[in-house]
């Protein structure tokens, strides 16, 4: 995919993808402009290394999840948003209860370390330990131990 | 909470999340675009703390300016002025035509030209910097001489100090302008880089 047209109809096809990404890695909404811009360019800037191995899906993860974890590991960040875009808020379509264990859920998750926020994201988004293993780089078993320490720590968390 | 709740709260907003809205064509290409803006904000915060700092100089020596006696000290004022209010004035314009190129509109044989045109300008004006700042060094000696002690500096015998202090000030600002200019160099070719991924 080389085309600029392309590109904006991928970023417009997962745009959901990057979204929740952001929502995990960082906690204010000016941040999670800022890191959602930095995740589509960095996107835009690798799409012509994407040599179709693997899934559009898989790719858009990894480069999704690097992005996030340099832009936390960055000591001094300089937001440049463009002033036209503002991130919508999740619309709130449940009942009280549900939004309430969401945002608990949410809360839980900014604890883990930010490996395990990611392996977590990507259980919950149902990849099996295979395709999380081809995203984050560990081998198969490795996540399956990560995951069995992070649904420990979860299970901990969310009952705090 | 198990992880099959958490599984399908999860599910239940990621559904909510796919009905928004979040991004339409013109700002995924505006984001991408704000990367090569981004390149200069930096450069462009440098030169106005420079500039902030030359204009506070310059105002000091236009006020005093009827204190330079003599034709030569008079000549280094107006010098002084030039190298405080002039360059510094241009270099933040040359960083604002770059910064100000029409990315959306330009076709991109017409933007990569442009983008070389006022490259060249900025570059040309960083390249004798060092040159710049010599003259302001050499000619901000009389006048401040002139403006703090009343005395004139061709006239006065100095320290030999003095002279060390020069000579170290010389070999200090040569190796500033040298890294500044090669700082420059290499922002300007990162953001050339940007461009060029934005036409691809």
């Amino acid at each position: 995919m080389h085309n600029t047209s392309d590109f904006v109809n991928l970023i417009l096809s997962h745009q959901g993808l990057i979204y929740k990404i952001t929502r995990v890695y960082v906690d204010d909404a000016e941040d999670q402009k800022d890191l959602y811009q930095e995740i589509v360019f960095q996107l835009f800037k690798s799409i012509k290394n994407f040599k179709g191995n693997a899934k559009i899906s898989t790719w858009m993860y990894r480069v999704a999840m690097n992005t996030a974890i340099a832009y936390l590991n960055k000591s001094k960040r300089q937001k440049h948003s463009i002033t036209s875009f503002e991130l919508p808020d999740i619309p709130d379509d449940t009942s009280a209860v549900m939004e309430e264990r969401s945002n608990h859920l949410y809360t839980a998750i900014k604890k883990l370390t930010v490996i395990e926020r990611g392996i977590i994201v990507l259980f919950l988004e149902g990849k099996n330990y295979h395709e999380i293993g081809e995203i984050t780089g560990f081998s198969e078993s490795n996540v399956g131990t990560r995951m069995g320490r992070i649904k420990q720590k979860l299970k901990e968390l969310i009952k705090e | 909470m198990e992880l099959e709740e958490m599984k399908s709260l999860w599910n239940d907003m990621s559904a909510r999340v796919e009905k928004l809205e979040i991004v339409n064509k013109q700002n995924i290409m505006k984001m991408t675009e704000q990367k090569y803006r981004n390149t200069f904000s930096k450069m462009m915060k440098i030169e106005l703390v420079g500039f902030a700092v030359c204009l506070i100089f310059g105002v000091g020596v236009l006020f005093n300016l009827d204190k330079m006696n003599t034709w030569y000290l008079l000549i280094c004022g107006i010098v002084a002025l030039v190298c405080y209010l002039i360059i510094p004035s241009i270099a933040i314009l040359n960083i604002k035509r770059m910064n100000s190129l029409k990315i959306a509109v330009s076709n991109q044989k017409t933007l990569l030209t442009e983008f070389a045109k006022r490259k060249k300008r900025l570059l040309f004006l960083q390249r004798y910097s060092g040159v710049y700042a010599l003259i302001t060094m050499f000619v901000t000696l009389p006048v401040i001489s002139m403006i703090s002690n009343n005395e004139d500096f061709f006239l006065k015998e100095h320290s030999p100090w003095l002279w060390v202090f020069v000579g170290l000030l010389t070999i200090g600002v040569l190796l500033f302008s040298r890294y500044g200019y090669s700082w420059y160099k290499k922002t300007t070719a990162s953001a050339e880089a940007t461009l060029m991924e934005l036409g691809d």
